[in-house]
């Protein structure tokens, strides 16, 4: 008899189907993936793999956790704990109206989150709104590690092509090959200015290009001042110079000063002076924070 | 019968006849130790050749006799036998029958270059392997040539080229270059080698020009029968799921114990190193103990309690035997490297190394000539091939690895590893198929062995940094 009782597809993940399940004896509800093994193709999906093998050293309450791996012949399922809603769904729920406290709180767990993945030598490297998982008690859980790495050697062999376009930071997009925790950071920046419009995405760029253009057109085009060397990644093409002609109080009107100045510390186009994780939480941006706001 | 053991002798007398003694490099024999035995076989052999009438010239009765002092020393009476005897019955019987020839064959003649003291080990067989490679050209192939003396077990081997010139040098000048060359001193009159020794340019780290040398599998089994019975999941007995059942294992989601305590308890104490000193230092000699053997057995009971030690396994430090004598002396400290048969330096590591690790099957020697394959599949990527021997070797600590399933294991090591490492698409088809070749593994049995491999490892292919950076480390080093 199978374990778990399969009751609606959620969704496709970036391997294989993800289902909503419940469990016969537990009636616990969860989330099943399922990854088609095929033997002439290439052995286990290197996503899979590292879900299983990342989410294994990562037992946080920000981060979904993973309950079981299921083997059979030709299958691996994943199983996950299972979450109402991700923060792109609610975003549509909202009709542009967030609670700014809401903001806070989604935006610490989110780092909380992020903090523990860093500290654990993890790169989750697909942050976006669809991979952040919220359930009833408005707690939030950073999901799909099929793109995270480990980091710690510092080899320029990671992957450029991580990181869905919109939340890709400007030296990933210049084909930076080697990278660190500020990698999410940005991704965390770009998310929480979306969070602050309600769901408006900061950077919606159609292409690399286009993204850059976006990115330097807000925060103006770096120079060899304010990155050095940026001009020496491999993928660099020259961009006219832009100087910044919005406010961040006209990007994210709803945002505080003290929000506005924490975003303004995590999208900085140079890597090195973006804020880390660790850090973003001590902000005073957070200094009244309500974990459980009235939603 | 008879005939034929005539024949063979009398080819043997002949060889030996045809032995000059103008010092020219092919009299130059093997003056390695040997065994009791086989003295005594070749003794018998060649007195009953000296006594048997027949029609052989007094002249080749006398050589045969001044020459066998010299020869005694040498082993390999069945080469002896059959030297000149071209016929190819005889020759196939050679390379076919147990006894004789392995010994034979499994002489060293490579370069060595990793091992400082053994650069001795191919010089003083250099004389005598190259008189017999020549013999052996008269009626084998070249690249079956090349096979035979490329032994598939070598320590720190390279290969390749084995040809060598001999120049003879009446007199040195400033102009004349010899580094990286052999040297042999003859006395003047006689023409006897003096002394044997090698010009080597220093280098801190010496690189292996490896990448021609011919590999032969353990055994001469085909490529279909290797891994023909293996099931992966028998073999590493864990539970394996049935048709259509699938089986949970959670059970070892639980975040490895490594992970979190390496972040506390900060640097680990390293086992301790064996120092390969000489035991036999005489008076005014400092002699180091050698360390006493790293207790594995409580280890191996509590797998979870157990901190992997990148150099544990294959320790850095076991490259030369006994045969080295240190001289500390005020101003500097100095090291003697004595003259080691390259085989006995092998047999003398690999017997410390089973003396350190009782329970494991493999040999040091195969554990590294496995590694040295391994980065040559993931090269020119440290970090992947980094990776793949910690996993290879937590493998071999977990007594999972033996002989018949070490490839699929380092393979599936591998290919774990450079999954994890964003190699992805045709990179890592080219690395699936490199392995394939290199290993010579089934792809089908590598592809079905990622998972049984994954969960002997318990998932935990999150390692921390600190297991990984030796390897690293010696890997950069090495380039």
């Amino acid at each position: 008899m199978q374990k778990y009782e399969k009751l609606e597809k959620i969704g496709e993940g970036t391997y294989g189907t993800v289902f909503k399940a419940k469990n016969r004896e537990t009636l616990e509800i969860v989330a099943l993936k399922r990854v088609r093994l095929d033997d002439d193709d290439e052995g286990v999906p290197s996503s899979a793999l590292r879900e299983i093998c990342l989410l294994k050293e990562l037992k946080h309450k920000n981060i979904v956790r993973l309950y079981d791996v299921l083997h059979s012949d030709k299958k691996l399922t994943l199983v996950f704990e299972h979450c109402d809603q991700d923060l792109k769904k609610y975003f549509d729920s909202l009709n542009g109206e967030i609670d700014m406290d809401v903001v806070k709180s989604f935006m610490y767990q989110l780092l909380r989150g992020l903090a523990f993945c860093h500290s654990h030598n993890v790169l989750h490297r697909d942050l976006k709104p669809q991979n952040l998982l919220i359930n009833k008690n408005g707690e939030l859980k950073l999901a799909d590690f099929g793109l995270a790495r480990a980091f710690g050697i510092p080899v320029k062999c990671y992957s450029a092509e991580v990181v869905t376009l919109w939340y890709r930071p400007p030296d990933v997009l210049f084909g930076a090959k080697l990278y660190t925790t500020s990698i999410d950071m940005w991704s965390a920046g770009c998310i929480f200015a979306e969070m602050a419009n309600a769901g408006r995405p900061l950077f919606p760029g159609s292409d690399v290009e286009d993204q850059l253009k976006r990115i330097f057109k807000l925060l103006g085009t770096p120079t060899e001042e304010t990155w050095p060397k940026f001009t020496h990644l491999p993928d660099y093409k020259p961009f006219p110079i832009y100087h910044p002609s919005m406010s961040f109080a006209q990007v994210v009107p709803k945002l505080n000063s003290k929000g506005r100045d924490l975003l303004q510390r995590l999208l900085v186009c140079n890597p090195a002076q973006r804020l880390e994780a660790e850090d973003a939480m001590a902000h005073s941006y957070f200094s009244d924070l309500n974990l459980k706001p009235q939603q | 019968m008879k005939t034929g053991r005539y024949k063979r002798r009398y080819s043997a007398i002949s060889f030996l006849a045809n032995i000059s003694l103008d010092g020219s490099p092919r009299a130059i024999t093997s003056l390695g130790p040997k065994t009791s035995e086989e003295l005594d076989r070749f003794d018998g052999e060649v007195v009953t050749a000296s006594n048997f009438k027949e029609n052989i010239e007094p002249k080749e009765h006398r050589l045969s006799k001044n020459v066998s002092p010299t020869l005694k020393s040498n082993p390999d009476s069945s080469f002896l036998n059959s030297s000149s005897d071209s016929h190819p019955n005889l020759l196939s019987k050679f390379f076919d029958s147990d006894s004789g020839p392995s010994n034979f064959f499994s002489l060293p003649f490579r370069e060595r270059t990793s091992t400082i003291g053994s650069e001795y080990g191919s010089e003083k067989h250099f004389g005598g392997m190259s008189y017999r490679k020549k013999f052996l050209h008269h009626q084998l192939p070249d690249d079956k040539l090349q096979g035979i003396f490329s032994s598939s077990e070598s320590m720190q081997s390279a290969g390749g080229n084995n040809r060598k010139e001999v120049t003879f040098l009446k007199c040195l000048t400033k102009t004349q270059k010899l580094r990286g060359q052999r040297i042999v001193v003859l006395s003047q009159k006689q023409k006897i080698p003096v002394s044997v020794f090698s010009v080597i340019p220093y280098h801190k780290f010496r690189i292996d020009p490896r990448g021609c040398r011919r590999r032969n599998t353990s055994g001469a089994r085909p490529l279909s029968s290797i891994n023909d019975t293996l099931d992966p999941w028998a073999m590493l007995g864990i539970e394996k799921a049935l048709d259509g059942q699938e089986v949970s294992y959670g059970k070892f989601l639980a975040p490895s114990k490594l992970n979190r305590s390496c972040d506390v308890e900060g640097p680990k104490n390293h086992n301790p190193v064996a120092r390969c000193y000489s035991h036999e230092s005489g008076a005014g000699h400092r002699s180091y103990p050698v360390s006493p053997p790293i207790i594995m057995e409580k280890n191996m009971q509590s797998p979870e309690h157990f901190e992997y030690d990148a150099n544990a396994l294959d320790d850095p430090e076991l490259i030369a035997g006994k045969h080295k004598r240190l001289l500390p002396f005020t101003s500097y400290t100095t090291s003697v490297i004595l003259y080691v048969r390259s085989a006995d330096l092998k047999k003398e590591l690999n017997d410390k190394f089973k003396e350190k690790f009782p329970h494991i099957e493999l040999t040091l020697s195969k554990l590294r000539s496995i590694k040295r394959e391994m980065r040559k599949i993931a090269s020119p990527d440290l970090l992947t091939t980094a990776y793949s021997y910690v996993y290879f070797e937590r493998l071999i600590f977990k007594n999972l690895v033996n002989k018949q399933n070490r490839k699929l294991c380092a393979g599936a090591a591998l290919i774990l590893a450079a999954k994890l490492n964003d190699i992805k698409g045709d990179q890592l088809k080219h690395v699936i198929e490199k392995t394939e070749s290199i290993l010579r593994l089934n792809r089908r049995e590598l592809l079905a062995s990622e998972f049984a491999i994954l969960v002997a490892l318990e998932f935990g292919l999150h390692v921390p940094t600190n297991h990984v950076l030796p390897h690293y480390h010696r890997l950069l080093s090495e380039t």
